[in-house]
């Protein structure tokens, strides 16, 4: 009896001690293991919009700006923005724009495709693959090799492989191809669904096409493959009312011009344009001999729309911030308002000239320009308010770009001249763009075909004798990715494909 | 007075003996010799023994041969007394030389004897707390314990403190200690701490120094365990005091404090460099540099203003509230440098921006009680204005009531309650264009900032009232100031928190049998902490200005239901047992809203409606978790000299991932054995004591992270710039870039400590010492993932971090000559700390700058400095550019250390009569911190070490090489292309030559305003080691308590004391540092030594005095 007492109370430990943990898990339980404040999932359109709002920063943010200082657009003069304006550039500079198109931009686009996959909506489907090409090629770009094949799948690639820059290029051919066939496959009733660029309607369609088509130019020039080029860009955005423009408002931290809200609100005085070469190109007191005004050519409008010299946080020149908002001015292109031109007909149609004049030649290249002054004499892409009227973009005619010709003053074949003037007509079209850091490193043509065209257009390196080359892997990559080449990169090794 | 220890259990066992005698007597206490009640009496080598009654009284059988009676009673020394013949033996214990008391505190409120414990317990007293001179408890615990680090966040009122026991154990989950009140455990948060913004406070400030009785603060895992998973970074016991027992006396105390404060350390900076460019002057200088004309050069007398409209160079008008104009001056020319600029007058902002601060402390308590039950009631206020000119204030009002009452013999019951009011005013610092140190020590020497707001009026009449005029805005021409006016700041830019806290608890006890006690208890925490933050329209962080309002609540539930039992299994066996159950649940709220760019621009109401509905922003933030658990201790003593404590608790917490395993147990053991029990000869070694003890205890997920969610989409680029979804489109969402995971479970450390306790000369001298050695496994962290993957982190337990420490406390009575006596306390500690695993992430951030942060990386103790360092070959030299200089390397690595590598405190304590003095001295020894003000002060031409200036000939100026390019320099190649010919054709520039291998290069504004300044990417120059001595308190007091004095006046005592506190500090780099080492930019978070614009630290005087009747 007594054993059993023994056990029994033994028994009733446990059960005691089994009751208070069964107690302790039920009052813990009480209390949920989720947060109340987050969801756990959002729509189709919902993910599409997220992706749209991150691939804007990614064109028009950080690293468009960088841009902008090593290919002499502007200058950065205070504080972090000096020694940048040096080229002096680490890891760590990177690691926001690269977190941003990884982790906002392409995996936003990705959980898109899969959610419009599900539903069967290849209008939103093309669309996500189209800004992903876009955005992966821009990356490669800069960036030389990065993560593609392996990138956003973290189960199975913890570590993604870094793929060849030119193997991302061939893969967003891939897939602006596939994108492009499945706006053909659409059924009826699927929509653009979360798209704010246009109208999200499945009019949009042929926009989309377009748009597909003017970055598979893009891609294609940067190739080489100038036939390729043109005949993608005759697809392409062929008129301005298509172009992709990532729009702002007028509220901070919200939707302002990213260049604005930087210049203006987060960062003033960092980035002028003092001692660019671009201001003094088109400014029209400017006495530099490379400076674009002409008998044909008035760019006081461009000009006047691009920078001001009121030296409001920087000596000379500084982008043209001024807002209605703000400053009680017409906006400029750095405009708190000021829509982003992302991908637009002023491109394509540069890419069309210069892909005429090494396939087709001076002719077929000085037509397209042009239509694309013609194109700039209605106004073109200013203002309406900073838009004095017709006359300042007289056509070109061959005598221009003889020997001795306006645009020709320092006797090079005339086929050369016309390729200064139009990659200089694109240097000052993308102002600020990401892509102008791309044309800078692309080698020119003629008896420029040894220069990179920011020697052609005679741009002096802010340091050093020539200009960065890339942009250097994020820091964090290299912190968390063991396949991330080591060491990366430096600043001024050429890419594979602007070698 | 040792009177409140009267409520502690003393059980004593009276067992049948063979008695003769009868010895009675009285035993008194050592202070006034009134009564002793529950004194131990034991005849020695036997098992008999009593307890005195209520009046000091005892009766005790004793054998007709007599024998020893043993005197103990906590906190007094213990007295043996031959009984020979007597049969009347009073007796008056006396106070033990040692100034620890026997007597500490467990984690669950239970006193306990010292001597019986085999772990390391730091006890500080009450009075050591209050004494400090500091206005909050937290940093009144610096020094005093070792092992214990204190780092407060700033020297703003209020500010908040990092406290870290043994170093740091986790990784990005929370590494303040526990705090357990009077048994309960409470909130210590520290809510919004970044880079910039306002120093926030600690909530363990909320408690008034004075209502404390004694801290304990249980360093190690076995301590701990009671704890669980809130028990890894130590715990932090605080007992309140309680009222005396004695007689129903009512004493009542009142204290007057008076401090004044004054600024302390200070960045030393040059005043010699005008605003400007390249050696020449400036009026709205580029990029807001000091590398300007050379002041003593100047003309002297008034400016040559440019008053006349419509002149070259007229920019318009600013008058000063007072009607002090000021107007454009001409920049200076390479002809003359000084431009229209002739004013040698330079403003230090030690002198525009500080002032002396204060607090008055007034606090009166009452306590009494008598055998059945006792009360403690205090109120206190402590109003203090900050050193800082204006809107720098803390204003604290506490109310405690703690009541105990004896029911019955069997049942008794107790509560504490407070209440506390904070209410404050704080400044903006750090990294922030708006901060007072930012805009304040960036100013040109030669502006007055104490103009800073007036009427601009513009060239062509028009007037603009109430503008902001700053020094790179001299005018007040534009609505941009780029960094605020310090002077204007403060009055414009206003940011308040209003706290009302409540902490209560209650306790029932029940003590049915002999051998058993039941404690029920149950306490809540509760404060509401409202806070407005305002910027003005003008505020160069936003133009436009914002408001944000927003309520901070936490409420803490905890119950805990505990029986313990006493047995004697036999004359050499005790046991005692506790079993009990604690449930605790924790709720976390916020809610608030901003608006920004205001309609109503001035006299601007606390109106959130005040812009545009799409300048408003609501947010909100919830959070709730519960923990469950059931524990036990149980102590064995063998024969009173080798005790053993076992200890477990289960734990389910409703923030681990309910995909697995919910509960999780965490047991705990240690031995002490007081090996001098076995020594006959005790004359030099009267006490000692071996420890060892093993203890798991560890850490609490956050809650939600065992799920990936979905957020509103967005763009940020870390420069302030920003996109939201919700202003596009129909808005967006999408996932989260930090995976969450259900199968968390709490992180785990696992410690081991060894460490003695030696008495010697009749416990003149004691000594501690304690290693201990800990790893941590499974820590909870984001894991870095590669932002490749999609994911920018993943929550896991993944982390290894190991540490280990040695810790020595002493405490001897040097010397006692009649009347006076000089007593020494000290301190020594050192801990060793390695991230051993961090999953796959070679660096992890944890707080700081994109170029600068404090880090966890694998291999290197936690916290590391990690930022880039000058580019160096496999040798370890330094790769030169083609010109010659250093060069930035491409990618970031460890560059400093923050750990200090040891850290001492020696207090001597000298007293003479009624007089005492005690010193504090401190020394922490190495630890790096990244100074990360003098770098950006190297920038702007301001700090002392650019205030040099290099002639060369003429040939070495034109081979000599300078850096970079800058707006305004007319050449970048060489010295000569830069600068402008002295008379005789050599060169005078500002700045240094140097040869860092490949031959002289200058070092002028064009290197550090870029690479060799704190805005070029190379932080690894700006990194200082954190060494440094100082005094930390002096205290001088003054006991009035002579008999003729209390029968004169009926009052027990008046105390006078003076305190001098933080009066000296030296250290090798405190100069270049330019602030006490003992700061934080971050605040209480996992990151440490980053000094960035830190607003400063202070150095204080008190007068005290306490009536005491």
């Amino acid at each position: 009896m007594k054993k059993y007492m023994k056990s029994l109370k033994k028994v009733m430990v446990i059960l005691a001690f089994g009751a208070v943990f069964s107690a302790c898990e039920k009052y813990t339980e009480g209390v949920s293991e989720f947060d109340p404040t987050q969801p756990t999932d959002a729509s189709l359109g919902q993910v599409i919009n997220s992706g749209e709002v991150a691939y804007i920063g990614f064109m028009e943010g950080e690293l468009a700006r960088i841009a902008g200082m090593w290919t002499s657009q502007f200058t950065g003069v205070d504080r972090q923005y000096v020694a940048l304006n040096n080229y002096t550039s680490t890891a760590p500079d990177y690691d926001n724009a690269w977190s941003n198109i990884y982790a906002g931009v392409l995996k936003a686009l990705r959980i898109a495709q899969q959610k419009a996959l599900v539903v069967n909506n290849k209008r939103a489907l093309a669309l996500a693959q189209i800004l992903e090409a876009h955005a992966m090629v821009t990356t490669a770009s800069v960036f030389g090799d990065i993560p593609y094949s392996q990138a956003n799948n973290l189960t199975d690639f913890p570590n993604p492989a870094f793929d060849k820059q030119l193997d991302v290029y061939s893969a967003t051919l891939v897939l602006l191809n596939a994108a492009i066939a499945n706006i053909d496959d659409a059924v009826t009733g699927t929509a653009y669904e979360g798209d704010f660029f246009y109208s999200g309607g499945a009019g949009d369609d042929d926009i989309w096409k377009a748009v597909a088509n003017t970055v598979k130019a893009k891609i294609y020039l940067h190739l080489g493959q100038y036939q390729n080029a043109i005949d993608a860009a005759n697809l392409g955005i062929t008129d301005p009312s298509m172009d992709l423009i990532g729009p702002h408002g007028d509220i901070y931290q919200s939707n302002f011009n990213i260049y604005y809200s930087f210049m203006v609100y987060d960062r003033p005085g960092y980035l002028a344009a003092t001692d660019a070469f671009a201001p003094r190109l088109i400014d029209p007191s400017s006495t530099e001999a490379y400076n674009r005004n002409n008998a044909k050519t008035n760019e006081a409008d461009r000009y006047n729309f691009s920078y001001i010299t009121d030296e409001n946080y920087a000596s000379g020149y500084e982008p043209n911030y001024y807002s209605e908002y703000d400053w009680g001015a017409p906006d400029g292109y750095f405009g708190t308002d000021t829509g982003w031109a992302i991908i637009a007909y002023r491109e394509n149609q540069m890419i069309l000239a210069e892909a005429s004049l090494r396939v087709n030649g001076f002719g077929a290249a000085l037509d397209v320009l042009n239509d694309y002054r013609a194109y700039l004499n209605g106004g073109g892409y200013l203002n309406p308010d900073y838009y004095s009227g017709t006359g300042n973009y007289l056509a070109y005619d061959a005598a221009d770009f003889a020997s001795g010709g306006i645009e020709n003053a320092d006797n090079l074949a005339p086929a050369d001249a016309l390729y200064r003037e139009i990659i200089e007509e694109k240097y000052v079209s993308l102002l600020g763009t990401i892509e102008v850091f791309n044309d800078m490193r692309r080698n020119g043509f003629g008896s420029f075909s040894s220069k990179q065209n920011w020697a052609v257009l005679g741009i002096t390196p802010n340091a050093g004798t020539e200009i960065p080359q890339r942009f250097i892997i994020s820091q964090a990559e290299i912190n968390s990715n063991t396949s991330a080449p080591r060491p990366t990169p430096g600043l001024f090794e050429k890419t594979e494909v602007f070698n | 007075m040792k009177k409140f220890l009267l409520m502690s259990f003393v059980f004593a066992l009276s067992i049948a003996w063979a008695q003769d005698r009868i010895v009675t007597g009285k035993v008194t206490s050592p202070e006034d010799g009134s009564a002793l009640p529950g004194v131990n009496v034991v005849l020695k080598g036997t098992s008999n023994g009593t307890v005195t009654d209520t009046e000091g009284n005892y009766r005790i059988n004793v054998p007709a041969s007599g024998g020893i009676l043993a005197f103990s009673f906590i906190g007094l020394q213990s007295q043996e007394i031959e009984i020979g013949t007597q049969s009347t033996i009073d007796i008056r214990l006396s106070t033990d030389v040692r100034q620890l008391s026997e007597v500490v505190v467990s984690a669950l409120g239970i006193e306990q004897n010292k001597d019986e414990l085999g772990t390391a317990v730091s006890q500080v007293n009450g009075g050591a707390v209050s004494r400090s001179g500091e206005a909050t408890l937290i940093t009144g615990l610096s020094a005093k314990a070792s092992g214990v680090n204190i780092v407060k966040s700033s020297g703003d009122p209020g500010a908040g403190a990092y406290i870290q026991i043994r170093g740091q154990s986790t990784i990005t989950g929370n590494l303040q200690p526990l705090i357990i009140l009077d048994g309960v455990p409470i909130y210590n948060s520290q809510s919004g701490s970044g880079v910039d913004g306002v120093v926030q406070q600690s909530r363990l400030n909320d408690i008034n120094p004075d209502d404390i009785a004694s801290v304990e603060v249980l360093k190690g895992a076995s301590a701990g365990a009671l704890w669980g998973t809130r028990a890894a970074n130590g715990v932090i016991v605080i007992t309140t005091k309680k009222g005396s027992s004695a007689k129903g006396k009512i004493n009542v105390s009142l204290k007057y404090t008076r401090s004044e404060d004054k600024l302390y350390i200070a960045h030393d900076l040059t005043n010699n460099w005008g605003s400007g460019s390249n050696m020449k002057y400036q009026q709205a200088p580029q990029s807001g540099w000091s590398w300007g004309d050379y002041i003593p050069g100047r003309a002297g007398g008034a400016d040559n203003f440019i008053t006349t409209p419509g002149t070259a160079g007229y920019g318009g008008v600013f008058t000063a509230n007072d009607g002090t104009k000021f107007y454009s001056v001409a920049n200076g020319t390479n002809a003359n440098p000084h431009g229209g600029k002739n004013s040698q007058d330079t403003f230090d902002y030690r002198d525009n921006l500080f002032k002396t601060g204060y607090f008055n402390d007034i606090g009166l308590s009452i306590n009494g009680g008598d055998k059945d039950g006792n009360f403690f009631i205090s109120v206190d206020n402590l109003s203090q204005e900050g050193i800082i000119k204006t809107n720098s204030s803390y204003d604290r009002t506490t109310l405690r009531v703690n009541t105990n009452k004896k029911l019955s013999d069997i049942v008794r019951v107790g509560s504490n309650f407070g209440y506390t009011k904070t209410k404050s005013n704080r400044i903006q610092q750090g990294s922030n264009t708006s901060g007072l140190y930012l805009g304040g020590l960036r100013t040109s020497p030669d502006f007055d900032n104490s103009y800073d707001i007036g009427t601009y009026t513009n060239a062509n009449g028009i007037n603009f009232p109430n503008r902001q005029r700053a020094y790179r805005n001299p005018l007040g021409a534009s609505t941009a100031s780029v960094y605020d006016n310090p002077l204007w700041m403060m009055d414009h830019n206003i940011s308040t928190s209003d706290v009302d806290r409540f902490l209560g608890s209650v306790e029932l006890g029940i003590a049915p049998l002999k051998w058993l006690d039941i404690t029920a208890r149950l306490g809540l925490d509760n404060y509401t902490d409202s806070r407005k933050d305002f910027y003005d329209p003008l505020a160069a962080l936003i133009p436009g200005g914002k408001l944000t309002l927003q309520t901070i609540s936490e409420t803490q539930y905890n119950g805990d239901l505990f029986a313990q039992g006493k047995f004697k299994l036999n004359d050499d066996f005790d046991f005692r047992a506790l079993l009990g159950m604690n449930f605790n649940e924790r709720t976390y709220n916020n809610v608030g809203g901003t608006t920004q760019a205001f309609i109503i621009t001035q006299n601007i109401p606390l109106d959130l409606g005040n812009s545009s509905p799409d300048n408003k922003t609501p947010f909100n933030g919830y959070q709730q978790q519960r923990t469950a658990a059931a524990y036990t201790t149980m102590d064995f003593s063998f024969k009173n000299q080798l005790f053993l404590n076992l200890t477990g608790r289960a734990e389910s917490a409703s923030s681990f991932g309910r995909a697995t395993q919910s509960t999780f147990f965490y047991p705990a053991a240690n031995l002490a054995w007081q090996f001098t029990q076995l020594l006959s000869n005790k004359e030099v070694l009267s006490f000692g004591k071996l420890r060892t003890s093993f203890g798991q205890v560890g850490v609490q997920p956050t809650p939600y992270n065992t799920a990936t969610y979905y957020t509103a989409g967005g763009f940020a680029d870390g420069w302030g710039s920003q996109l939201l979804s919700g202003a596009y489109g129909n808005g967006g969402y999408v996932q989260s870039t930090t995976l969450g995971n259900a199968y968390l479970k709490p992180e785990r450390k696992t410690e081991v400590e060894f460490g003695t306790d030696l008495r010697f000369f009749n416990d003149r001298v004691n000594l501690s010492a304690t290693y201990f050695t800990n790893k941590t496994t499974e820590a909870i962290l984001s894991v870095a993932t590669a932002a490749s993957t999609g994911f920018s982190s993943k929550t896991a337990n993944a982390a290894e971090i190991k540490n280990h420490g040695l810790e020595f406390d002493l405490g001897a009575e040097i010397l006692k000559i009649g009347d006076f006596s000089w007593k020494i306390s000290g301190n020594w500690s050192m801990y060793r700390n390695k991230v051993t695993n961090l999953a796959g992430t070679s660096s992890l951030f944890l707080a700081g700058f994109a170029g600068t942060s404090s880090r966890a990386v694998e291999g290197q103790p936690l916290g590391v400095l990690w930022g880039i360092d000058w580019m160096k070959d496999a040798a370890g030299n330094l790769v030169l550019d083609e010109k010659g200089y250093p060069q930035a390397a491409q990618n970031e690595s460890v560059i400093g250390n923050p750990n200090p590598e040891w850290k001492a405190a020696l207090g001597n304590t000298f007293s003479y009569k009624g007089f005492s003095l005690y010193v504090l001295m401190e020394r922490t020894q190495g630890g790096d911190i990244w100074a990360g003000t003098h770098g950006i002060l190297d920038n702007f031409g301001r700090s002392y070490n650019t205030d040099v200036m290099t002639t060369v000939s003429a040939s070495d100026a034109a081979a000599i090489p300078v850096y970079g390019t800058f707006t305004g320099s007319p050449g970048n190649t060489t010295v000569a292309s830069r600068y402008r010919p002295n008379a005789d054709g050599s060169y005078t520039f500002r700045g240094s030559v140097e040869d860092f291998g490949k031959g002289n290069v200058a070092l002028d504004q064009g290197w550090y305003t870029s690479t060799g300044g704190g805005f070029g990417p190379v932080a690894s120059q700006f990194i200082k080691k954190a060494t440094n001595t100082r005094i930390r308190e002096i205290t001088l007091s003054y006991s009035l308590n002579s008999t003729g004095f209390r029968e004169a006046t009926k009052l027990n005592s008046i105390d006078f004391s003076l305190t001098g506190r933080n009066l000296l500090i030296w250290g090798p780099d405190v100069r270049y540092i330019g602030t006490d080492p003992e700061t934080n930019l971050t605040g209480s978070s996992n990151g440490r030594g980053l000094e960035y614009f830190n607003n400063p630290a202070t150095r204080s005087y008190l007068f005290t005095i306490r009536i005491n009747y």
